[in-house]
């Protein structure tokens, strides 16, 4: 199935206060983008819609080519969404670092075995497979991070939300990110205040303003982000 | 190493036998004393732990002592102290997941389990905001004092951690939501049952059974 998110004069409103309006945005398969925009302009809000933790009040949504208008138009494509939190703690359900990678898989009824060869498969592409027995809570920010991504990248989604990816990663952490990312072909939306890291990932650049959704920049596919 | 789940059964033993003796006997302290060999590491700890829990034993054993009933008073004190270092002794150097664990290792039901292991990742949560109130009151210069401004103060802090908890768990479950959370928090290394926890587990049942020596008061 190609990824294809369509918002169309998409707004919300939360206790008479306008966080989106009139957003219009298309994303297709494998493309990445980048949303920025000042504190509190509704770009998380953006994300929650589109991953169907907050309801649209008005506009049109469409996931993977099919309008989306409640809840329950959202299960067919929710593993088909993941979704990295802005605090890694908070996407965290399970104590030790090999059952929280797994745990999406076990839940949707993968076998046991197989669930945790591909975890492991995956810590082992992103470097943390030494992390595998340590308990979440015990890890440092960037390593939570890897851990939360690890947990999003395993279930193979078609579509990658990701809220401030580089929030309290240092510089190493985040050219690592960098890498990972732009290794990964599929549909990206990234929200985040990291101009030089979006740069380097996505091919176009949205600016959230109160009278919509503006692109501000195409990008070419060159690397923008140095260690100085 | 004591299997987490064994040891729940152990103590479940060992507090409802030790809530049925009217007597003192010597026989209910083999299990603690045993156990304090075991586990010599950790008894400053829990012999800190036991001090501070001490101070609530002290109010009920004092009010048995205030109605003339010294045995009572005596047997209250022994008995929630000898059932409180068993089970600090035991459950020394697990996390606060063990009690999920070991319910799980018991074959609970999923939901119950994974209440605890919520509850467990909660307490972390609270733990988490109340360290970072407190530097923020100690960058801030707040002094304690009787005054209502300090009160004022307290119950702030008190406000935000009910919100923040509140703010923290409507994010848990927009996890559940978008990881197909279905009631049950999976485990892939379940602890194994070792012969100390069936040494353990007689030591209970000699705890909780004999009663060969009366300590007469």
């Amino acid at each position: 199935m190609s990824c294809s998110v369509t918002l169309k004069n998409l707004s919300y409103e939360n206790g008479g206060e306008n966080l989106c309006k009139n957003i219009n945005l298309n994303v297709s398969h494998k493309e990445k983008i980048a949303i920025i925009g000042p504190n509190g302009c509704g770009k998380t809000t953006l994300l929650d819609i589109i991953s169907g933790l907050k309801t649209k009040c008005d506009g049109v949504l469409e996931l993977f080519h099919e309008e989306i208008n409640s809840q329950k138009d959202f299960k067919p494509y929710r593993e088909l969404i993941g979704y990295l939190f802005q605090n890694s703690d908070n996407q965290f359900l399970a104590p030790v670092v090999i059952d929280d990678v797994a745990f999406s898989l076990l839940s949707s009824g993968m076998s046991k075995d197989e669930a945790y060869l591909k975890a492991r498969m995956m810590l082992k592409d992103l470097d943390i497979a030494h992390l595998e027995d340590k308990i979440v809570y015990n890890l440092s920010g960037g390593e939570k991070k890897l851990v939360a991504l690890a947990g999003v990248l395993v279930c193979e989604p078609k579509l990658m939300l990701l809220d401030e990816p580089t929030n309290g990663l240092d510089l190493k952490m985040q050219l690592r990110l960098v890498e990972i990312l732009k290794s990964i072909d599929k549909s990206i939306i990234i929200v985040s205040h990291n101009r030089e890291f979006i740069d380097s990932i996505v091919d176009k650049i949205y600016e959230i303003t109160p009278d919509g959704l503006n692109l501000i920049a195409t990008l070419k596919d060159e690397p923008k982000f140095h260690s100085h | 190493m004591i299997s987490s789940g064994f040891a729940l059964i152990n103590v479940i033993l060992y507090s409802f036998g030790l809530s049925f003796f009217n007597n003192i006997y010597l026989s209910m302290f083999l299990a603690p004393a045993v156990l304090v060999f075991i586990q010599k590491e950790y008894l400053l700890g829990v012999l800190k732990k036991l001090l501070f829990l001490n101070v609530f034993i002290a109010v009920v054993s004092l009010s048995a002592y205030l109605n003339d009933d010294y045995n009572l008073a005596l047997l209250l004190f022994l008995r929630a102290n000898a059932i409180l270092l068993f089970t600090l002794l035991i459950f020394s150097g697990k996390d606060l997941f063990s009690i999920a664990s070991s319910l799980q290792t018991l074959k609970m039901p999923d939901k119950f389990v994974s209440l605890f292991f919520f509850v467990a990742k909660f307490i972390i949560i609270i733990k988490e905001e109340w360290n970072n109130t407190k530097k923020t009151l100690k960058v801030r210069h707040f002094k304690k004092r009787t005054s209502l401004h300090s009160y004022k103060i307290y119950a702030n802090i008190i406000g935000m951690l009910i919100v923040k908890c509140f703010e923290r768990a409507s994010k848990l479950k927009h996890s559940m939501i978008l990881r197909n959370f279905q009631g049950k928090i999976y485990q892939y290394k379940v602890e194994k049952i070792t012969k100390l926890d069936f040494v353990i587990f007689v030591l209970v049942l000699l705890s909780v059974g004999l009663k060969e020596i009366k300590v007469v008061l």
